[in-house]
């Protein structure tokens, strides 16, 4: 079963297009990883992903909907690259809103904002306000957000950015553990190790172009690194 | 409670974190204390030489007053609006509500669902002491407030409607010019339009526009003895109700419309 589909995905800002005929797939249980330089086009696709922006032209579904209908974001954990959160809301409260928002039962919703705090290590700050948390911290409080609920799709937009080495070990350990019940992973990130080691599919997009697409051994060479595979794909 | 309802909690206890909360509250506390000031001065005056009884001057300075006061509790609403919504999407705080299984609709309704929590609750505080004190001391009917006050709360929903779609397409400073100039125009062209045939742009907007303050000194006229405000109360009310609805699917409709960047 196909979770999110771009197919010939077209975005234009004015006279600047973002995307110019993206297609990728994602099937359930995959994880794929999105590389690209500045620029190329990666949070574009993954706004259309989520229905906050409409496509000039092509397609865009998830979980085999428009994306502007809300129940195909059912079952979505997502991970903004710029992550927002209300300064004055404590940790556990701004969970309980959003296990709300993810329409978990209202006799599971403690449980799973507990689950989701123990996971990322953020228990003991339960209690406290979002403003006074550390950069890593959010980061964790963002990943707790994005797996509430077990979610079967995980779009995450540079997971692991203002993670230190153990937020980043632990990261990958959340997502593998989310890879292991089945959920698919939709990863955009620069960091070429992280995707290396979490994502089993790479597409790399250049100046709002697919320019390389598929597992790692397809693509590269003998001897190749992904960061050579990377390099060769946006570079020519 | 489902989405919509959790949305609206946190965007009323958002519209009361914010700086301005502590300012209404301070201005509907001073109101309060002005009319209780105004409605318990000595019971004669002077008018061209002549000494009236206050209890006669009571029906048009009620209403002056309640109409000042309704038009106060329409701009705040305004104001409150005219980035309640928009500042969630500038800072990127709505990605994360819209990620999950939100209508954009839901989203926008309850952000105006969180302005007018506070805009109306001043406005309740307000106007609920101005019918208490007109009643008590003036001898007011306290219907005609009633009634008043319906048409002061849909004013409210037209203008933060308004505002809040507004804000979607102009700045924040451009927003706030437009509600607090539209507001007291508005009800300019409505104090002319009661008394005299106006004609013009000024006239049309009396005769077209969201009437402010005509709905509620319609509502208000039985407090007047022997003065008569042209207009049916009626049919200007069902005007007022009409732009309320029409503003919050104007509004329902640009956010509809609108590119999440964040």
């Amino acid at each position: 079963m196909v979770t999110l589909e771009l197919a010939g995905a077209v975005k234009r800002y004015g006279s600047r297009t973002a995307l110019a005929g993206v297609s990728l797939r994602l099937a359930a249980g995959e994880a794929l990883g999105l590389l690209g330089p500045n620029g190329a086009g990666k949070t574009t696709a993954l706004r259309l992903l989520l229905g906050f922006t409409r496509a000039s032209d092509g397609g865009v579904s998830l979980r085999g909907c428009s994306p502007f209908d809300p129940a195909a974001r059912r079952g979505v954990g997502y991970l903004p690259e710029r992550l927002v959160l209300p300064e004055r809301a404590s940790v556990r409260g701004f969970l309980r809103l959003h296990a709300a928002l993810a329409e978990i039962a209202a006799p599971e919703r403690e449980a799973e904002v507990e689950r989701a705090l123990a996971t990322v290590g953020l228990a003991g700050r339960a209690g406290d306000r979002i403003g006074g948390l550390s950069k890593g911290l959010r980061q964790r409080l963002g990943f707790a957000n994005a797996l509430l609920g077990r979610p079967e799709l995980l779009i995450l937009d540079e997971p692991t950015s203002g993670l230190d080495p153990l937020g980043v070990r632990d990261a990958r350990g959340w997502l593998q553990a989310a890879r292991e019940r089945g959920a698919a992973l939709l990863v955009s990130s620069h960091g070429l190790s992280e995707v290396e080691r979490t994502c089993d599919r790479i597409a790399i997009l250049n100046e709002g172009r697919l320019v390389a697409s598929g597992a790692l051994a397809e693509l590269a060479q003998p001897g190749e690194s992904l960061e050579d595979v990377f390099v060769r794909a946006v570079r020519g | 409670m489902n989405g919509f309802g959790w949305l609206a909690r946190e965007a009323i206890a958002d519209a009361l974190r914010r700086r301005i909360a502590f300012a209404v509250a301070l201005a509907a506390l001073a109101s309060v204390a002005l009319l209780e000031s105004c409605t318990s001065c000595s019971p004669s005056l002077t008018v061209n030489g002549e000494l009236r009884e206050l209890t006669e001057l009571a029906g048009p300075a009620g209403l002056g007053s309640f109409v000042l006061l309704g038009l106060w509790g329409i701009a705040l609403a305004g104001v409150l609006a005219a980035d309640h919504l928009q500042s969630t999407l500038d800072d990127g705080s709505a990605l994360l509500a819209l990620a999950r299984p939100i209508s954009r609709d839901a989203f926008a309704l309850a952000r105006l669902a969180g302005v007018l929590g506070l805009s109306l609750g001043a406005g309740a505080l307000v106007l609920g002491a101005a019918i208490a004190l007109l009643s008590a001391r003036s001898g007011l009917a306290v219907a005609p407030a009633l009634a008043a006050a319906a048409a002061c709360a849909l004013g409210c929903v037209a203008v933060a409607a308004l505002a809040m779609a507004a804000s979607l397409a102009l700045p924040r400073a451009a927003t706030l010019l437009l509600v607090l100039g539209g507001v007291w125009l508005t009800a300019f062209a409505n104090s002319l339009g009661s008394f005299t045939e106006v004609g013009g742009w000024l006239g049309a907007l009396d005769r077209f526009g969201p009437p402010l303050a005509s709905a509620m000194a319609l509502a208000l006229a039985p407090w007047l003895d022997g003065v008569a405000i042209s207009g049916d109360s009626v049919r200007v009310t069902a005007r007022l109700a009409a732009w309320a609805i029409g503003a919050v699917l104007a509004l329902v409709y640009a956010f509809r419309r609108v590119e999440l960047r964040g």
